[in-house]
């Protein structure tokens, strides 16, 4: 227990230090294919986009869109799972080549990463039991209602900016907020009902209402790359391109978020 | 050089020390509350050979057998449905009292172990009685005894503490995490708030030992 002030600093320096001089970056394009593989970063507590299936294997559309961009460059793709607050950092560290997971464009993210051509347009929801009493996103206006929202996601930011009164707990996931929020530590949840919806079943005993056209398209869904790797964006470009081109696009995307649009959005 | 910039996390310092004061506290009152519910467990095991004494020790295990992550997850979502609704920043106080209650009782249960027989001897020719005995004698002889143990749990539960940001707490990691999701500058916030955790904790060892030398000095 004897407290050895040298012995913190030289450590804290040798840690500095070390990440400073000679950290991992991203890999370039080259360094991709040579290798044979590219890393890609999904989320797997963010249904449709990425979900284990019956058999545990990974799938969702952030997986068949994953398998396209590698099919694309000739290598094969292996899949590195991660949390929403942790597509940026990882991909910052060079954990992963690509990363997916429900990321939105924003003018922020932009500074620090870099984004693809979009692969589809998000609108926000207002998510709430029906007994809270609130009928419109102008009721959060108050600040007496209290949020719950999932760190690190879009929604965050944007009500910061809409509803600047709005209490919030930050949660760590999906999953987490809408118990949270169905146990009545919060009042609502603002978000992407084609995420959120997969999990309000899990909650029957509550009734759900779901406010819609309250805010205009959140922004461009995107896989996020190296801001340095120009070569790699214009491949993963290319390869978007030709599937929008070629139909597969809209068939990945009438795959997986039909059916949630469909069954299990309220 | 990797591209590392800490100026965002500079510009949002004073916002992140705020976080330390939420750090300190929830450790602090959850070490003080474990530590009283550990003296009572403690006592228990002390004082009889039967059911109490196995319940006390049952305890224990299913506490320090269990991650502290499943116990405060426990108490912010099974409360509720029971119809019990506690603030997350009580929730994790509350799961973290009951995880330091178990380790503290152990350490306790030691202490008073080795409390010379003499010691008992003594307490019973001065006539006290056994609330007097063990606040006069046995607890303050555990307590100097385990002192260095005690001082060290108290460190693990203040790096422990970093697991209220899971539960949506404010606190050191929280304010980490809010700044990294809002500059991505995660890697700098976090190295930042990494050094910030070691000299909390160096700054409470030298406490401790401060406070030690002071305890002998007066016996």
């Amino acid at each position: 227990m004897k407290a050895n002030w040298n012995s913190l600093l030289l450590g804290l320096c040798a840690v500095f230090g070390a990440l400073w001089g000679g950290g991992a970056g991203a890999r370039d394009s080259a360094v991709i294919r040579a290798s044979g593989h590219i890393n890609i970063g999904v989320e797997p507590g963010l249904p449709p986009l990425g979900e284990y299936d019956d058999h545990n294997e990974l799938a969702g559309y952030d997986v068949d869109i994953g398998r396209q961009i590698a099919r694309g460059m000739g290598v094969e793709p292996r899949f590195v799972t991660l949390a929403s607050s942790g597509r940026i950092p990882y991909l910052m560290a060079g954990k992963v080549d690509i990363v997916l997971g429900g990321l939105t464009l924003t003018p922020g993210r932009a500074e620090v990463i870099a984004f693809s051509r979009p692969l589809y347009s998000e609108q926000f929801a207002v998510i709430t039991p029906a007994d809270r009493g609130i009928t419109s996103f102008a009721d959060l206006e108050s600040g007496v209602y209290r949020l719950i929202e999932v760190r690190g996601s879009t929604a965050v930011a944007y009500l910061q900016q809409r509803v600047p009164k709005a209490r919030m707990l930050l949660l760590e996931s999906y999953a987490d907020a809408i118990r949270a929020l169905a146990q009545g530590r919060g009042d609502a949840m603002v978000d992407v009902i084609e995420y959120v919806g997969h999990y309000l079943p899990s909650q029957p005993q509550v009734h759900w209402r779901i406010i819609r056209g309250f805010a205009p398209p959140v922004g461009d869904d995107c896989i996020g790359m190296s801001r340095q790797d120009v070569v790699l964006r214009g491949d993963v470009n290319r390869i978007l391109n030709g599937m929008e081109h070629d139909g597969r696009l809209e068939q990945i995307h009438r795959r997986w978020f039909d059916p949630v649009v469909a069954e299990r959005a309220p | 050089m990797t591209g590392l910039d800490f100026h965002p996390v500079f510009t949002r310092l004073l916002f992140l020390l705020g976080g330390v004061g939420v750090t300190v506290l929830i450790a602090g009152l959850a070490f003080v509350f474990g530590l009283l519910l550990a003296v009572g467990l403690a006592v228990l095991r002390f004082e009889n050979q039967g059911t109490w004494r196995r319940l006390s020790r049952s305890y224990s295990t299913a506490l320090t057998n269990t991650p502290q992550l499943s116990q405060i997850f426990a108490v912010f979502y099974c409360l509720p449905l029971m119809g019990v609704m506690v603030s997350p920043f009580l929730s994790v106080v509350i799961g973290m009292t009951l995880n330091a209650a178990a380790y503290l009782a152990d350490i306790l249960g030691a202490g008073m172990a080795r409390v010379p027989a003499v010691y008992h001897e003594v307490a019973l020719t001065l006539g006290l009685n056994r609330r007097q005995t063990y606040l006069r004698v046995i607890l303050p002889y555990a307590g100097r005894t385990m002192f260095p143990a005690l001082a060290n749990h108290f460190q693990i539960m203040i790096l422990g503490s970093a697991m209220a940001s899971i539960f949506g707490v404010e606190d050191l990691t929280g304010r980490a995490y809010d700044i990294g999701s809002t500059t991505f500058r995660v890697l700098e916030v976090m190295l930042v708030t990494g050094g910030l955790y070691a000299l909390l904790s160096f700054a409470l060892t030298g406490v401790f030992s401060l406070f030690r030398r002071t305890m002998e000095r007066m016996v």
